[in-house]
């Protein structure tokens, strides 16, 4: 009853990292935290693959484990990407800059006015530590003028 | 039945109060109700015998939810990687006490070591300089809390009716001892038998996946001739300067229009 007991542990946790994970894709409008939600989706999944493999003594769940990692790092490789070329285009990590490929007839989705606003500004660049400049500017040479040798 | 209703009101309004209300005081009114929420799960399940295990997994699963709840709460993009480290943690951890040692090593070399500096990676080259308009409003946080949390407290529902059922506890008798199971001492050993003997032809194809997804990210990035590194300043509300390409200066990018047709 123990080790029942310790599945069913196991999964309530799995099962409340895919909710926050799906609840984080759908809130988020940063094209990286929505993806960042899945890869949560993906741990939840691995606990619960692991907790069913302890429970039967079989190394299936782990091994399984292993692939979902390899899988998730193969899409992460390939969503990344994506997101790069759309931001190359768009200049703006927004999701919603890319509504013209919804479904047709469904509306676009509203945003609250308060949130377009201008940036919170940066820290102060006096805030930044500034390093002295360090060295000397090298000396050209005059038999460097025939033949540099490549560094 | 009608406490699983009860506990899945009390984490969604937690998730839906730390996801509409950012601050510190918002996230405090969402731990209250979290862990009375959780307290009422908890008293549904049939407890762990062994004190150091069950000390050892509440402390590992609250660090990993509350860092998972912080992750999709946070307003900016750095900390919520920097809190889905910590959820990587506590899942290491979670692995570690189901026996799955080489995992939980596995996914903190490979998840927090490799997949997370590439988030950061991409974050910092993409991120506006200070705080950006579209990581500071999020979409119906309560509605689709509800929802999600819904689904979650569904699937444990489902999960804990197996402790009512005697049938695996009389499928998983047959397996026998399990001390000398998945947690025993040749465990890397044996997931490699496993591995290489049972499930070598899924292992190949997952390794033809990787190629095909390295060669494949970088066919879609293509030249890097249209990039102009480093973080813009300023919101999207900005005319941003498309930079010259062949040099003929391209067109601005007209404004984004939100909320119309």
């Amino acid at each position: 009853m123990n080790d029942v007991a310790i599945l069913v542990h196991y999964l309530v946790v799995g099962a409340l990292l895919v909710g926050i994970g799906c609840v984080g894709f759908i809130v988020r409008r940063n094209l990286i935290l929505m993806f960042l939600s899945l890869e949560m989706i993906l741990q939840g999944v691995a606990l619960s693959l692991v907790a069913w493999g302890r429970l039967y003594n079989d190394f299936g769940g782990q091994i399984f484990v292993l692939f979902v990692i390899g899988v998730a790092a193969a899409e992460a490789a390939i969503a990344l990407a994506l997101v790069l070329v759309a931001f190359r285009d768009s200049r703006t990590l927004d999701v919603l800059f890319w509504t013209a490929l919804r479904e047709p007839g469904v509306p676009a989705p509203q945003v609250k006015s308060s949130a377009e606003g201008p940036a919170e500004p940066g820290p102060p660049k006096s805030a930044w530590p500034s390093l002295a400049v360090a060295g000397r500017k090298p000396q050209p040479r005059p038999e460097e003028e025939e033949f540099r040798p490549t560094i | 039945m009608g406490d699983l209703v009860l506990v899945a009101v009390l984490l969604s309004a937690a998730l839906g109060i730390s996801l509409a209300v950012p601050s510190t005081l918002g996230r405090l009114l969402a731990s209250v109700f979290g862990i009375v929420g959780l307290g009422i799960l908890l008293s549904r399940l049939v407890p762990i015998g062994h004190w150091g295990f069950s000390t050892f997994f509440y402390l590992f699963s609250l660090v990993t939810l509350f860092a998972a709840v912080s992750t999709v709460s946070t307003r900016h993009p750095i900390y919520c990687a920097v809190w889905f480290g910590v959820v990587l943690l506590g899942t290491s951890g979670l692995l570690l006490l189901a026996g799955a040692q080489f995992l939980a090593v596995a996914t903190l070399l490979i998840y927090a070591g490799a997949i997370l500096v590439i988030f950061l990676f991409v974050l910092m080259l993409a991120q506006p300089e200070g705080g950006a308009s579209y990581d500071r409003d999020v979409f119906r946080p309560v509605v689709v809390s509800l929802v999600g949390i819904v689904l979650a407290v569904l699937a444990a529902g489902t999960a804990i009716s197996l402790l009512g059922t005697g049938d695996l506890l009389e499928w998983s008798a047959e397996v026998g001892d399990r001390s000398v199971g998945v947690l025993q001492h040749s465990h890397v050993f044996t997931i490699g038998q496993e591995l290489y003997q049972k499930y070598l032809v899924a292992l190949e194809v997952v390794a033809a996946i990787l190629l095909v997804a390295l060669v494949g990210a970088a066919l879609i990035v293509g030249k890097a001739e249209g990039f102009v590194l480093g973080p813009r300043s300023g919101s999207t509300r900005e005319q941003t300067e498309v930079p010259a390409r062949n040099g003929v200066p391209q067109k601005e990018l007209g404004e984004v229009t939100v909320g119309k047709a």
